[in-house]
């Protein structure tokens, strides 16, 4: 029987089998949009049928992906695991992100954080369907290690246990009634930074920077930092959209100001106000962006040709504003559908206690295998050292939490600070800046 | 005399900056905005001046600001280019002396900022911090008691985070004593006592992670003393003992020479990737004991002596022309000179600089040649080529010099090694290993204790879970529940 399964995987030619595999990765990925719909209309009305909906798909994405994971290993000829560039290595992190949240909804009964993790799976999956090679590329020899599967392993599980504490973070300054409009500031001001980052400074302008290749006739842009190597940046200007992207990001500013005194103030009015004042831009954010897409012309798509952070920046302004939006609307109800502040800090600190000793594990276990490959434990990588700034930011989470009067929403703050750094450590270091770990553009 | 009264003001200085750090972190509004709650608790319980100082030096607050600052140096150093890991010696140098931005940053030690004292400061303080809080926590720990000096009584009882009292026929103390290992037990007037503890090795944890980030960071510190970290290019066939550090101008040689008998490149068969960098090396020692052959590839290092040889990169050497040049009064040669294209070499008798500008293997149909550009003393440069298969043709240019193009041999490819030795990398994994144990003893050891007290009817159970009040109350609400299901009737 093993012969005869192994005879036909031989007879399939391994291109048939790596299409097979992208193909049950992006039903995967239409599964996991299903899910993080139903999870976000969760917030808003907690039917248990909406829920069902949502986690099944969410358990079928992962037995889709599974498969797509294990052809993948096939179509490589189990010469090496299915976490090697940069599109295999997203994937199998939402795989990871995935299976963590299952685990940890079906161990606490917190339905409602899945409207945090589910849209970032969601998110890394767009990001690895934009990152341009998903062809098998042969091992490079410095990755010929067995430390590898150790190190990358690891890596995902501890990166998602991470993000799995910063949605209880978020949920507990939600139920700890930390004023709504510190959320709708915060998202705020994340979305003027996304829009200036974005169009780099040239708001007015509207130029946006493409992937590789997908432009003929776009711009080249070169990165200016003198004495290093130019980073070439290809991008597409939309005519016509300049001066309404404009009024968006100073009316985001204005709602960020807004939202800021509101939250100085509190009180039921000016809560509302802050809301509203953040509302209104969100709307025409999102219509901006449709519009994009639309007046983008010859591109095969305006999101599907974005440059990788560029996809990632706006998706994540996209996340953080439908969730204030959401949380604001599910209001007082949902703050008492959820536990007690007391027990969501219990499990922000319990996520962070298993991934912390794997995130040492993997900076570790890099660290033997920098000293095989190139013979040093440590060299000041960008890489090494984000992770090293990742670890410190959790250290200070867990010494703060044994400090008296530290306790609660500091350290929910660090939490969420600590995913900032869990994302510019795995996707930013990679994308912005190069170092050793530069294989893994993709 | 002198000298004390130098001493006495060094004192003073030292007290007075102390205690304006101490001002700083405990009355600036600023700190106030963490620190909800005022630190003066921690102040008033230890009385004594000196104690409040202990206190603040070992304490968490201190170790929190200086992960914050920590956290800030090493961003800084993830997000500007360091000189080293991200910027070449060369590059390091083009951009300072660019001066503007980059100089400041330079200045400021941002642009190697791991050796700055902003970070080096940090980090002693961290230090220093940590040894005092592991100091403090040994001590307390080798105070404190082991289940068996614990006396149960009362005042234990008051000490378990949640406590049940329940009455009951049933007798229940077999079922006690099957449920959990007793580690102490009292018996008198009538009631009876039973102590349980499990898991006490949590305490540990916090100690074993400190000492660990010590001993790594001892190691480490060994490592930079002593240890030696460099490249060697080697080309093939030929032997070299000189190291070069990454870092600065300078090298070392080794006690013996190296020499590449062949350097390999391995591609994947369908794509154009490489697949394996190989090197076979030999190693001759200098006192002349046998030589030693080995190979080298990416991922597998060889060891010689206690230097260990890693492939890191590898490439081509530029090509070398040897130039005769002869007076043309004499045709007597003046100087066989090897010159690589493009850098200039000076003329015989300090009469000016030429230079190869050019290689052709076929220039005008007539085999090799180069282009040399030739730079009298007050004179313009001129340019002319030579070449190869005719010796005599530069002397019909009746230059001062005769230039004959002797030989060439094309750019041999070289293998680039990383050589390394480093005594402090097993103490680093030695403390790597105890900071990993200490995790997971401070994390996943739970510290459960449960104490029974028995009078007759009257049963009161009390547990302490060392992850806090939920668990606690799980835990004895657990027990209880197992209780019931053994006890049996009297």
């Amino acid at each position: 029987m093993i012969t005869f399964i192994k005879e036909m995987l031989a007879s399939l030619q391994s291109g048939a089998v790596a299409d097979a595999a992208i193909g049950f990765f992006d039903l995967s990925f239409i599964l996991f949009i299903i899910s993080t719909i139903c999870y976000l209309t969760f917030l808003l009305r907690r039917k248990n049928g909406i829920w069902l909906v949502g986690f099944s798909s969410l358990c079928v994405g992962i037995a889709t992906m599974t498969t797509a994971l294990i052809l993948r290993w096939i179509a490589a000829g189990w010469e090496h695991p299915p976490w090697s560039n940069l599109y295999e290595s997203l994937v199998f992190f939402s795989w990871g992100l995935i299976i963590s949240y299952v685990v940890v909804e079906l161990r606490y009964r917190v339905k409602v954080v899945g409207a945090f993790i589910v849209p970032i799976v969601m998110i890394a999956m767009g990001i690895a369907s934009l990152s341009g090679n998903k062809d098998i590329t042969p091992l490079m020899p410095a990755l010929q290690s067995l430390w590898l599967h150790f190190h990358v392993f690891s890596a995902a599980i501890g990166y998602a246990m991470f993000i799995v504490a910063f949605g209880f973070a978020i949920l507990f300054l939600f139920r700890d009634k930390l004023p709504m409009p510190w959320f709708h500031a915060a998202s705020a001001a994340f979305n003027v930074l996304a829009i200036i980052a974005v169009t780099r400074g040239q708001v007015f302008l509207m130029r946006f920077p493409l992937i590789k290749g997908v432009v003929q006739g776009g711009h080249v842009y070169k990165s200016r930092v003198p004495g290093t190597d130019p980073v070439q940046f290809h991008e597409v200007e939309i005519q016509g959209m300049g001066l309404f992207m404009l009024i968006i990001l100073a009316l985001f500013v204005v709602s960020g100001v807004i939202s800021f005194l509101a939250a100085k103030n509190g009180e039921g009015k000016s809560e509302r106000n802050s809301f509203f004042a953040f509302l209104f831009p969100v709307i025409l954010f999102f219509l901006a962006l449709a519009q994009l897409s639309a007046k983008s012309g010859d591109l095969p798509g305006f999101f599907l040709s974005l440059n990788i952070y560029s996809f990632a920046l706006l998706a994540f302004s996209w996340f953080f504003s439908v969730v204030s939006v959401m949380l604001h609307v599910g209001g007082e109800s949902l703050r008492e559908h959820l536990p007690e502040a007391k027990v969501l800090d219990k499990l922000t600190y319990k996520s962070i206690m298993v991934a912390f000793p794997i995130l040492f594990f993997v900076i570790v276990s890099g660290a033997i295998w920098a000293n095989e490959a190139w013979g040093r434990y440590w060299g000041w990588d960008p890489k090494e050292t984000a992770s090293l700034v990742t670890w410190i930011v959790y250290l200070i989470y867990l010494h703060m939490r044994i400090t008296k009067g530290w306790m609660g929403r500091p350290t929910a703050y660090i939490a969420i600070i600590g995913f900032a750094s869990v994302v510019f450590t795995y996707l930013g270091v990679n994308l912005v800046i190069s170092g050793l770990h530069s294989y893994a553009t993709g | 005399m002198a000298l004390c009264a130098v001493a006495g003001i060094k004192k003073r200085i030292w007290r007075f900056f102390l205690a304006q750090i101490h001002r700083m972190c405990y009355s600036r509004p600023v700190f106030h905005l963490f620190a909800r709650v005022s630190s003066m608790t921690t102040m008033e319980k230890s009385g004594s001046k000196k104690n409040t100082w202990l206190d603040f030096l070992s304490g968490n607050r201190l170790a929190i600001y200086t992960l914050i600052a920590l956290a800030f140096l090493t961003l800084i150093g993830a997000i500007i280019p360091q000189r080293g890991p991200g910027l070449t010696e060369h590059q390091y140098h083009t951009l300072v002396e660019s001066g503007g931005l980059w100089a400041f940053a330079n200045r400021l030690g941002l642009l190697d900022i791991f050796w700055s004292p902003w970070f080096i400061g940090t980090f002693v303080i961290l230090i220093l911090n940590m040894v005092l809080c592991t100091w403090i926590r040994f001590k307390r720990v080798l105070k404190s008691r082991t289940p068996k000096d614990l006396v149960p009584n009362d005042a234990l009882m008051n000490t378990m985070r949640f406590k049940i009292p329940f009455n009951t026929k049933k007798s229940v103390e077999g079922a006690v004593r099957q449920l959990i290992r007793i580690r102490n037990e009292k018996s008198e007037n009538g009631v009876t006592w039973l102590y349980s503890e499990s898991g006490d090795s949590r305490r540990f944890g916090a100690i074993v992670t400190h000492i660990g980030i010590l001993v790594a960071a001892v190691g480490a510190l060994l490592g930079i003393v002593l240890g030696v970290n460099g490249v060697m290019m080697i080309g093939e066939g030929e032997a070299e003992d000189q190291v070069h550090y990454s870092v600065g101008n300078s090298g070392f040689s080794l006690p013996f020479s190296v020499r590449c008998d062949d350097f390999t490149v391995e591609y994947y068969e369908d794509d154009n990737l490489p697949k394996m960098f190989r090197s076979d090396l030999t190693f001759v020692p200098k006192d002349g004991s046998a030589p030693q052959q080995q190979t080298v590839e990416v991922n597998k290092p060889g060891k010689f002596g206690k230097y260990r040889f890693f492939q890191s990169t590898y490439g081509t050497f530029p090509a070398q022309v040897t130039i005769k040049i002869r007076g043309s009064d004499d045709n007597k040669l003046l100087a066989t000179v090897k010159a690589t294209p493009n850098r200039p070499m000076k003329l015989p008798g300090d009469a000016g600089m030429f230079a190869l500008a050019d290689v052709s293997p076929n220039q005008f149909n007539s085999g090799l040649a180069v282009l040399v550009v030739e730079g009298l003393e007050n004179a313009d440069p001129t340019e002319f080529w030579i070449f190869q298969d005719n010796a005599d043709f530069d002397k019909s240019r009746g230059g001062r010099f005769i230039y004959e193009l002797a030989d060439m041999n094309q750019g041999s490819s070289y293998t680039g090694l990383q050589v390394a030795w480093n005594p402090g990398v097993n103490i680093v994994w030695l403390g790597s290993g105890l900071t990993m144990l200490g995790i997971l003893l401070a994390f996943f050891v739970r510290h459960r204790r449960i104490l029974v007290r028995i009078e007759g009817d009257r049963v009161m159970i009390g547990g302490r879970h060392s992850l806090g009040a939920e668990e606690s109350l799980e835990f004895v609400n657990e027990f209880v529940k197992k209780l019931g299901k053994q006890s049996t009737d009297r």
